[in-house]
């Protein structure tokens, strides 16, 4: 079998729940876990109960479980164990649930018990979801491209909590707060918006950029240090906000002049740390203790940021810079 | 002004909800204009009533919604019986949205003497996407679904308007207490009605015997277009039969177990 060398891309990113030295990198067709601190990575084999797979077409997502020893991985190919088109997937905070939220607008419920799992469909929305979130305080977050947000408990999700509206825009991405008690939203409108979820009030809206050059959000972060990373679609800075719990806003953030190059000015001049990166950030992600990971289009891929007296620095990691051929699979 | 006539009207009865289409909808309920549909209880958004009597109408809000009103029967005869009430009408279809919009203004135009007709009005939307853009939570007492596209085929159940994650939504805008009613000439859809509202932990059934004689319950059996029709022409049976239920939004039964379970350290 011929099979030209395509460049296998890092596509996301997700950080261990509990263990700070591991990260999960998904390509376009293979997982790999990577040690921190060992430098070396190893394979995820998919373990279907039929057989073990290598090989899983394009992967769409993946997460951990909470105890972070196991990963649910979402393909094309409805072949894995979860044969959903899906669009994001995460784990219940019991470990026994995992949620998939698919293109077709539904939230699907796989519940595993030992060997069997059953399915049930949570939630259907007529639009297609672009994000998902289950928050620790058991509220279930779903998003579409109407610009709709829709925030149910969980396991009982036809109860719904709030419908968060006021975005212009589809909704594309979601972050709770570490206490669950506040909601986090970015959307093709360009604004990223701070809601209560308990009674879908708008507590904050930003927009960044001027209105006559509106940016799309692509995807946004909740750390567990009151900091929310946001990047957009097309832009090569990613920045960091800081969120005040007392005026339930984002403040600055103290920034280091050497660090801190304000892009464009806004009307509010709000001066937040703009990471700046070679190229088009794709996705942003903090691990348990607030390391940044973000990653872009191009080389060097995957770079980590610690937060150190009072700014995120960059810290060396160039050996997640690999880029695969598929050629090497074999 | 003289009522529109239906000839002028005429549309496929049949449209698709999960289309894209080019409706009119507010960012946010907060940012709804209801002056436009209801003058005589909202000012302009932005703008306040400066006498007293007139600033406690705009406390008002809307509480009774038909979902797919049709040509407005209903509508009338809600303004009769409950004329202190704020009561919308949505419909998808653009040329009955349109013929009822203009039966609204013609019967307050006729009747402006009298004042009526104020209290209802219709806009064209899309209940299954977008009711969370007009309505906030528990706004509604009443919530009707008269008649509704029985949507035959297996492929088309989707675009039924009671489906169990409609009725989540639903369940939502209509305040703990709230009536949901239902009536149809085609058994297939009551049977799947009941079975989705049965099944559906936040609604309960209210029996038909203890609403006899109840006023709405008569408006939905004999005052809109549709079960005009089904009376003259015998429905889908030819029996001329209509198959009606009433359920009651209810608390969260899995919270209140939540309650009552003590929690395991």
């Amino acid at each position: 079998m011929t099979v030209s060398p395509q460049k296998n891309l890092p596509q996301f990113l997700i950080t261990h729940p509990t263990d700070l030295s591991k990260l999960l990198v998904g390509y376009s067709c293979l997982l790999r876990e990577f040690n921190l601190s060992s430098f070396n990575y190893k394979e995820i084999v998919a373990q279907t109960f039929k057989q073990d797979k290598r090989n899983f077409g394009l992967l769409v997502c993946a997460c951990y479980s909470n105890s972070g020893d196991q990963v649910a991985i979402v393909n094309n190919l409805k072949e894995l164990v979860l044969p959903r088109s899906g669009v994001k997937v995460c784990f219940s905070k019991d470990n026994k649930s995992i949620l998939v939220a698919d293109k077709a607008g539904h939230v699907i419920n796989y519940c595993i018990e030992k060997t069997e799992i059953t399915q049930k469909i949570l939630v259907d929305t007529l639009s297609t979801i672009t994000d998902m979130y289950l928050s620790v305080s058991n509220y279930l977050a779903v998003c579409d491209r109407e610009g709709r947000i829709r925030v149910s408990f969980f396991p009982n999700a036809y109860h719904i909590l709030s419908y968060c509206i006021g975005h212009e825009g589809a909704v594309t991405c979601l972050s709770f707060t570490s206490s669950g008690l506040r909601l986090f939203s970015g959307s093709n409108d360009g604004t990223v918006k701070l809601w209560d979820p308990t009674n879908g009030k708008e507590l904050f809206s930003l927009e960044p950029f001027s209105t006559v050059h509106k940016h799309k959000v692509c995807d946004l972060q909740c750390s567990a240090s009151q900091h929310v990373c946001v990047c957009y679609e097309g832009l090569s800075v990613a920045e960091v906000y800081k969120y005040s719990l007392t005026t339930e806003g984002l403040e600055t953030l103290v920034c280091n002049m050497f660090m801190c190059v304000t892009l464009i000015l806004n009307i509010f001049q709000l001066h937040v740390q703009s990471i700046n990166t070679n190229s088009e950030v794709l996705q942003t992600v903090f691990d348990v203790e607030n390391t940044l990971y973000i990653l872009e289009r191009c080389p060097p891929y995957i770079t980590s940021y610690q937060f150190l007296e009072g700014f995120f620095s960059e810290s060396s990691s160039e050996y997640l810079a690999t880029d695969c051929y598929l050629s090497d699979l074999q | 002004m003289s009522l529109p006539q239906k000839r002028f009207f005429r549309q496929r009865a049949h449209s698709n909800p999960l289309a894209d289409h080019s409706l009119e909808f507010p960012s946010c309920p907060s940012k709804m204009d209801w002056s436009e549909h209801f003058p005589l209880f909202f000012t302009k958004l932005g703008e306040r009533f400066n006498d007293e009597e007139n600033s406690m109408k705009t406390k008002k809000k809307v509480e009774f919604a038909d979902v797919g009103c049709g040509y407005g029967g209903l509508l009338v005869g809600l303004a009769d019986t409950f004329p202190e009430v704020l009561s919308l009408g949505l419909e998808l279809r653009a040329k009955v949205a349109d013929y009822a919009h203009k039966k609204i203004l013609a019967l307050r135009e006729q009747n402006k003497s009298t004042g009526k007709y104020q209290n209802i009005s219709i806009v064209r939307a899309n209940a299954m996407k977008y009711l969370p853009y007009f309505f906030e939570k528990g706004q509604l007492k009443k919530i009707f679904f008269l008649f509704p596209d029985p949507h035959f085929k297996k492929s088309k159940h989707k675009w039924r308007i009671i489906s169990p994650h409609l009725l989540s939504d639903y369940a939502y805008f209509l305040a703990v207490g709230g009536l949901l009613y239902t009536v149809t000439d085609v058994a297939e859809l009551y049977e799947w009605e009941i079975k989705h509202l049965s099944e559906h932990p936040l609604f309960m059934r209210i029996s038909n015997e203890s609403l006899k004689g109840d006023a709405t319950v008569d408006l939905i059996l004999n005052s809109s277009e549709e079960s005009k029709k089904v009376t003259r022409q015998g429905g889908d049976n030819k029996m001329g039969e209509k198959y009606w239920a009433v359920f009651q939004r209810v608390e969260d039964p899995f919270i209140k177990l939540e309650k009552n379970t003590p929690s395991e350290v």
